[in-house]
């Protein structure tokens, strides 16, 4: 009789096992569904993410070059997060369109900062060109310049560029002759110095370019002399030469380097001349004879814009310069 | 005689004990397999609605511009999609004011990740009215805007 009761105990012990066996079951699969629910939420808050930046990136096209090969133009990033800039749409007033993508087109600009794009070699400009363009992202946002259309010919009173400034400040023209250093450079417009001088001038320019520019050695001064017959008398043409070169032994100066002389983005550099040829070391002398003049000063520049794609030479002529030379005995 | 008799008693009580037993627990494994089946099915059918989701969640695509092109003396549209998501995408269907049109690629097309595509249809537009575009994807998602001539 105590033998059955003692059975009577094993059927609570196999509705126990039942018992946990189904807390387990139940407890696994709501393991498995908060498992699975997380999982998706963690889906759903990177779709979000993506979202949050998309509505967050922001681009302004502040600045389209006129009268170039390539389309030009200045982008600023605005918004919250990088932009990847990977499109590019034009369309022409002719009614033709163009499309261009990654990876002809592949620009990264990081918040807060301002790019230069040009566009890709395949989309070349003529003069005669006007014309619309929008830029898309990765992120699939699109942006506008703010003017439309874009004439791409340059016209009066509009946007054509001056590559170079001169201020006019004492510092500004300067030269030094023989046994001078430039500690002690004197104002140019108004030279006056002994007959058969050797001289260096020197002139601070300012780039407005948003890329670097290479001067190259063709770069010179020309002083003329016009008279009333229409003689333009050209009395001096002083090479550029070495920066912060000065008379050496033998009335020779530092030739200008091989590799050009670079001028930064938007900065003021002195660019010095006086050799006699290009490349050459033989310093301008002012002449024995010549009577006091006064000389119009051209300052002729000859440049490459750095990472222009065409490498292209340009020339300008910086700025008409007065000067009196005044040579005494 | 009696006490034989009493004897084969206790032993059918004992047989009975262990028949009971014996039918709880099959009883009671018969309910786990088939709550377990149960379970199974269902966890089966969540899981591929959560792979579903998860997909459509992943999946993003905009119309990042749209054209409308006159070439005399065809008119037609082209719609620039890009996918934006983090997988490719499926496109299956583009609509110009409410009706359905055959593009220039075949449906479905997919479109990868960080791709663009452009799809063409002839479409007789007028300047100065407004379409609603709306490009729509196999797993119900769809990038839609108003665009004027």
């Amino acid at each position: 009789m105590t033998f059955l009761r003692k059975r009577k105990g094993v059927s609570g012990v196999i509705s126990g096992v039942f018992l946990v066996a189904v807390a387990v079951m139940i407890f696994n699969v709501l393991a498995w569904q908060f498992f699975q629910a997380d999982s998706h939420n963690h889906l759903v808050r990177e779709a979000q993410q993506r979202e949050w930046e998309r509505f967050n990136e922001r681009l302004a096209i502040v600045n389209v070059e006129l009268g170039t090969v390539y389309l030009n133009f200045t982008v600023k990033n605005y918004g919250a997060v990088a932009a990847h800039v990977v499109d590019l749409f034009v369309k022409f007033s002719n009614g033709t369109y163009q499309a261009y993508t990654f990876p002809d087109v592949n620009t990264w600009i990081s918040p807060g900062n301002t790019t230069r794009i040009i566009g890709p070699n395949k989309l070349k400009l003529q003069s005669t060109d006007i014309y619309d363009f929008q830029i898309g992202t990765e992120r699939g946002n699109l942006f506008s310049p703010g003017q439309a259309p874009i004439i791409n010919k340059l016209q009066p009173g509009g946007d054509q560029k001056v590559p170079f400034t001169l201020s006019f400040v004492p510092e500004s023209y300067q030269y030094i002759s023989q046994g001078q250093t430039w500690a002690s450079a004197k104002p140019a417009w108004y030279v006056v110095a002994p007959k058969g001088s050797y001289v260096v001038f020197r002139i601070n320019i300012t780039s407005t370019y948003q890329s670097d520019v290479l001067l190259l050695s063709g770069c010179h001064m020309l002083f003329v002399t016009p008279d009333p017959q229409g003689n333009l008398n050209a009395a001096y043409k002083p090479y550029i030469v070495k920066v912060e070169t000065t008379i050496g032994s033998g009335n020779t100066v530092l030739p200008f380097p091989a590799e050009g002389q670079v001028v930064p983005a938007g900065k003021s550099r002195y660019l010095y001349f006086s050799a006699k040829t290009e490349n050459g070391t033989d310093a301008t002398q002012l002449i024995n004879s010549a009577a006091d003049n006064n000389h119009l000063n051209f300052v002729g520049l000859f440049y490459k814009v750095v990472n222009d794609p065409t490498q292209t030479t340009f020339g300008a002529t910086v700025a008409i310069i007065a000067i009196q030379i005044k040579t005494t005995n | 005689m009696k006490y034989v008799l009493k004897a084969k008693k206790g032993i059918s009580t004992l047989v009975a004990t262990i028949l009971m037993i014996n039918t709880a627990i099959v009883m009671g494994a018969v309910m786990i397999a088939w709550a377990m089946g149960l379970i199974g099915t269902y966890q089966g059918g969540t899981q591929v609605q959560y792979m579903l989701m998860g997909e459509r969640a992943q999946e993003a695509i905009v119309i990042e511009h749209v054209w409308f092109i006159n070439m005399p003396p065809s008119k037609s549209i082209i719609v620039f999609v890009r996918n934006v998501g983090a997988r490719e995408a499926q496109l299956v269907s583009l609509y110009v004011g409410g009706s359905s049109y055959a593009a220039n690629v075949t449906w479905p097309y997919t479109l990868p990740m960080s791709n663009k595509v452009a799809l063409q249809i002839t479409y007789d537009w007028s300047s100065g009215a407004s379409y609603l575009i709306v490009v729509a994807t196999k797993r119900g998602n769809q990038a839609r805007g108003e665009w004027t001539p």
